[in-house]
């Protein structure tokens, strides 16, 4: 059993704490602030218009609250660099896990993403995210003598894209998309070639762009245009592509005959546009049609004010309706008269905003500004790249997290359903974040190449 | 920094989009909770403000418009004791208490619901007044479409009704929807998107005056429906079209399946001797008689044929002796109008009665229009002839009967009947004008012409059957009819169940106005249709007479009229003061005011009971007249 085998590893591994001071309290005590403050929210999101609580996530939520924080101070004062050796079978037996559950996991919300007995779960597609980030660092640390190459990106790329895939299977479009810029972040800081790294980020681009055109000419735009019959229309779709390929031909040959840069950047431009243009296309046919609405519905929230666009707009209205000070502590109507839906997971944001208004949110903002500025300090202060690297990966994750679930509360990011880290109620996601925290911690505290 | 190799470069580019993306994000978020008037629950969702064309008369008086009036929805997570809440409602918007409640407490709808719809704006006064006075959280008003008739019962046949969501179910409502309604889809980003408005040819004044006239005579005769049309005779225009029971289309559903039947088109009866103005008509085309061809009526009916197959013969009330032509009218007689009819081939007969319209709808944009019922000549009896000649054994619409006059006013030709005026679009641009159409000549001119005089002398003759329809100083043209209903549980006719009816064109020497009273199942001593029909023709003739500048030479209608109402003593001449209208009747001022463009603003039905300003005041050009019926 390969669990067996991991915990053997684990146990073995000493807790060596070089000292007490070189700890990173300040990230410690944001976390922990953060938590503490979910807990309250979630309790906020849980009492109806009567005033008497209906749930009892807050009780779960200190659960894993506490629970997360020793998996944290444990990690914290484990030696990371056990974790090298152990970063691939961490790797292979979440990717296993995932298989599982997209075989036999539980449907929440339409994914098929819980695996488990009855109410006791696990998101295995929340704990990839972590031990993706470990095996990236691990790869990319062993690999670093020759990180410009494209080998090493592309291989660097399968790593992400195996476990995104079946994330995607799920399927979770939001939590799949952590992982790219996991994936950017850490190559970014590792040092890979930044033409490599921007034709992945121009690809997403251009695919995510070219996909919404249609949709936005159907619903949005006011007048016709004529020339989207490019995104829709198949057998134009063929004759383009053809072009493109045809171009593309013609620009490799040219480098290869005269080595001009200016061939090169055909080459480069003309790939982008072909693979986000098939991709577009493949996106239309794979997305279904919630998601076209959410995307929809992100462009104009009116289009569809009581269905798809009901989220955004009562989340608008909740973040709105706070102004500066907040409603008060349980004053907020939009949750407590259950306008907003997955109030305690998605869309807390939205009830804090409510509740607190903007100063008191300017806090919480605050508290998420020094856990990136302490990851930040850990990539630069770590002893190895290996650490960096985690650091790096761990700054994507929880980033992304937050840009897109503060983005979608306030309505410039399509909902996607993914939890605002430490705030959100969710163990899973809380236990991975914590978990990912205690080994930067780890990375901290062994900072100085004398310790140890 | 340290030992390892990081790129600091890289490191402070990172840093840079980092920090970017979080001011972006805490930029966009307190544009949003700071900025002002942000978006509520109330307003968030906009569509476009559709508004329905309106319904007016042909001279632009509105009858029916679009308003916006408040439903009231509920929010039940909000509501806070739900058994005070349903009471509270149920008394102002008097709905069902217990009922309501059981709504509230429904475990399988606990959000959102629809308490009740386009409530009245006197509900909506009440409902603010109540949510002034306790707190009822969770209940809201808002504003939603309705259809208001401001005239209420006034030709709500013709004009028909809309349901909840604003789609025409009834009348010109439902047959001119799709040209009310606004378009469903728009190019540009119209705040109000507006259908265009539709003009009948109805009067609301000529339509006021015979429904007051056609209620009053409901009451005495108590009948089962009473139905009255005046029809202008020389375009086919219906000024006026009355069928009671009628209801008001503010609140339809509160009235029954009959009462919101439109009768004249629906209705499919026999039609009884009226029918013999078209049968004589059409015998006198058909060459088989003349005017001054006598008939010896003394005997019934009762060929050699009927005798053979044992048929009934067809006999006349009374002796009315050797009869021409115009004397078969005068009499009515069924004798001579069945001896009349053995001068023409079933067939021709069939053809011409096919050419007056009849058997066919006469294309009127009303749902459900009866095509009446003509069996073709091939499935004639052998007395089928002679009984449909007196009107048996056809089945008619009362609008097949008034269309088919027009034959009589048209010289010969017969007009399209016409309820609509004119389309126009919100631009105030006349997109269908409907013109006087013309169907088909059916008799010669002068068919037509002495038809109209032998119909006069029915009038005007002593022994007349429709004599009581007498206007000294008018000449009238009328026939009537009593025809017996068939009894829909026996299959025969009935001995109680009459209709009576008659039409009546005036003045003779140059038509104007048709009308046609018919009275179904009338309760009185008399079923006949001269006896009780003919004196609402004549009230008819005399109040609308001056209205359409009919000439009545011998102006004494005092002395003769026994009837309730009598317009002339009433008017009043508008000058440069405001007269005193206390007292009026809303028809006296209606006609008072005809002329003068003074604004008005009349509230209630009946008579005067207050009036601002007060008489004798200056009329000047800001003066609107405010007048209160009671």
């Amino acid at each position: 059993m390969p669990e067996i085998f991991i915990w053997r590893q684990m146990l073995k591994i000493k807790l060596t704490a070089p000292s007490i001071f070189g700890f990173d309290f300040i990230i410690f005590f944001a976390v922990e602030f953060l938590m503490v403050i979910g807990i309250f929210f979630i309790y906020s999101s849980g009492v109806n218009s009567n005033g008497v609580i209906v749930t009892n996530e807050f009780i779960k939520q200190i659960i894993w609250v506490s629970t997360g924080t020793f998996i944290m101070l444990f990690f914290a004062f484990m030696d990371y660099r056990r974790l090298r050796g152990l970063a691939l079978p961490l790797y292979l037996l979440t990717i296993l896990l995932m298989v599982l559950t997209v075989l036999f996991g539980q449907v929440v919300n339409g994914a098929r993403s819980w695996l488990g007995i009855g109410s006791l779960g696990i998101q295995p597609s929340e704990i990839s995210k972590l031990t993706t980030i470990l095996f990236l660092s691990s790869y990319l640390n062993n690999n670093r003598n020759r990180i410009s190459s494209l080998w090493v990106f592309m291989t660097a790329f399968i790593i992400i894209l195996i476990p995104m895939g079946i994330v995607l299977m799920q399927p979770d479009l939001g939590t799949a998309m952590v992982f790219i810029p996991v994936f950017l972040i850490t190559m970014f800081i590792a040092g890979g070639k930044k033409r490599y790294i921007l034709f992945i980020l121009f690809t997403g681009i251009l695919t995510i762009l070219f996909s919404i055109l249609p949709y936005w000419e159907m619903f949005i735009a006011s007048t016709k245009i004529n020339s989207m019959i490019i995104f829709t229309d198949m057998r134009l779709m063929k004759i383009l592509c053809t072009v493109t390929a045809v171009l593309i031909v013609l620009s490799v040959m040219g480098y290869i005959l005269a080595r001009k840069p200016y061939f090169y950047i055909m080459f480069y431009s003309f790939t982008i546009f072909g693979i986000s243009y098939i991709f577009s296309f493949a996106a239309r046919m794979v997305l279904k049609d919630y998601q076209v609405m959410r995307l929809i519905v992100f462009m104009d929230p009116q289009v569809d004010p009581k269905g798809a666009g009901w989220n955004i707009i009562q989340s608008l209205t909740a973040v709105g309706s706070g102004g500066a000070f907040g409603k008060g502590f349980l004053q907020g109507t939009q949750s407590h008269y259950r306008y907003l839906p997955e109030q305690s997971t998605d869309f807390i944001f939205s009830i804090i905003s409510e509740e607190i208004g903007f100063v008191g949110n300017l806090v919480i903002i605050c508290l998420f500004a020094i856990i990136f500025w302490r990851c930040l300090n850990i990539i630069i202060k770590s002893r190895d790249v290996f650490g960096s690297l985690i650091a790096a990966g761990m700054v994507g994750m929880i980033f992304f997290h937050f840009m897109i679930n503060i983005g979608m509360a306030i309505g410039i990011m399509p909902i996607t359903g993914i939890p605002l880290l430490f705030l959100s109620y969710g163990g899973s996601s809380l236990w991975t974040t914590l978990l990912g925290i205690g080994i930067l911690l780890s990375i901290y505290h062994r900072r100085y190449k004398n310790t140890n | 920094m340290s030992s390892n190799d990081i790129n600091s470069q890289r490191f402070r580019i990172f840093l840079i989009i980092l920090f970017i993306v979080t001011a972006a994000l805490i930029v966009q978020y307190a544009v949003i909770m700071l900025a002002p008037g942000n978006s509520s629950v109330k307003d968030a969702p906009q569509f476009p403000n559709m508004e329905r064309g309106g319904i007016y008369d042909r001279n632009g008086r509105l009858l029916a418009i679009q308003t916006r009036l408040d439903s009231v929805t509920g929010w039940i997570p909000e509501f806070k004791n739900k058994e005070n809440t349903a009471r509270y409602l149920s008394e102002v918007l008097s709905l069902d208490e217990t009922e309501l409640l059981a709504r509230f407490n429904d475990p399988t709808r606990q959000g959102f619901l629809y308490i009740k719809r386009l409530i009245s704006p006197t509900e909506s006064h009440n409902l603010k007044i109540l949510m002034g006075e306790v707190k009822l959280p969770g209940i809201r008003l808002e504003k939603e479409q309705g259809r208001n008739y401001p005239e209420k019962e006034l030709a709500s046949h013709l004009i028909g009704y809309v349901g909840t969501d604003n789609t025409g179910l009834d009348g010109i409502e439902y047959t001119f929807n799709q040209i009310l309604a606004p378009p469903s889809i728009t190019t540009g980003d119209e705040k109000i998107l507006y259908g265009n408005d539709i003009y009948l040819t109805i009067d609301v004044n000529t339509q006021y005056i015979t429904e007051q006239i056609a209620r009053r005579a409901f009451e005495e005769h108590k009948p089962e429906s009473l139905m009255i049309m005046v029809m202008d005779a020389k375009t086919g225009e219906f000024y006026s079209y009355v069928s009671l029971p009628s209801f008001d289309p503010n609140n339809f559903s509160s009235y029954s399946r009959e009462e919101r039947n439109n009768l004249p088109a629906t209705l499919t009866y026999e039609p009884g001797s009226v029918m013999k103005i078209f049968s004589l008509a059409s015998f006198m085309e058909l060459g088989g008689i003349k005017p001054q061809d006598t008939f010896d009526t003394s005997n019934s009916y009762n060929p050699d044929i009927f005798k053979k197959y044992k048929i009934p013969p067809i006999t006349d009330l009374g002796q009315y002796g050797v009869l021409d032509t115009t004397g078969i009218l005068v009499h009515s007689s069924n004798v001579g109008t069945a001896m009349a009819s053995d001068t023409v081939r079933s067939i021709d007969h069939y053809n011409m009665l096919k050419n007056f319209g009849f058997g066919n709808k006469t294309g009127i944009p009303l749902p459900g229009e009866s095509n009446g019922i003509l069996n073709t000549a091939k499935k004639w009896s052998i007395r089928s002839k002679p009984t449909i000649a007196i009107g048996q054994e056809i089945g008619v619409s009362a609008l097949q009967m008034i269309t088919a006059a027009t034959v009589f006013t048209n010289s010969g030709i017969l007009l399209k009947p016409k309820i609509i005026d004119k389309v126009v679009s919100p631009e105030g641009k006349i997109i269908k004008d409907y013109k006087r159409e013309s169907v088909r000549e059916v008799v010669s001119p002068e068919v037509a012409e002495s038809i109209l005089l032998m119909m006069e002398q029915a009038v005007s003759s002593p022994q007349g059957t429709v004599r009581r329809a007498q206007v000294p100083g008018l000449r009238i043209s009328g026939k009537s009819g009593t025809a017996q209903r068939i009894d829909p549980e026996t299959g025969t006719y009935s001995d109680e169940d009459f209709m009576a009816s008659v039409l009546a064109i005036f003045p003779t020497e140059d038509p104007k106005l048709i009308v046609y009273v018919i009275i179904e199942d009338p309760k009185g001593q008399s079923y006949y249709g001269g006896r009780i029909a003919s004196p609402i023709v004549k009230e008819l003739a005399e109040t609308l007479s001056p209205y359409y500048g009919i000439a009545i030479e011998d102006n004494q209608l005092l002395e003769h009229s026994s009837s309730v109402i009598i317009p002339s003593r009433n008017f009043l001449k508008i000058d440069s003061t405001i007269p005193d209208f206390k007292g009026m009747s809303k028809r006296d001022v209606l006609f008072s005011l005809d002329n003068s463009d003074i604004p008005l603003n009349l509230k209630g039905e009946g008579w005067v009971v207050f009036q601002f300003p007060p008489a004798g005041e200056e009329i000047n050009d800001e003066t609107t007249l405010y007048l209160e019926f009671k």
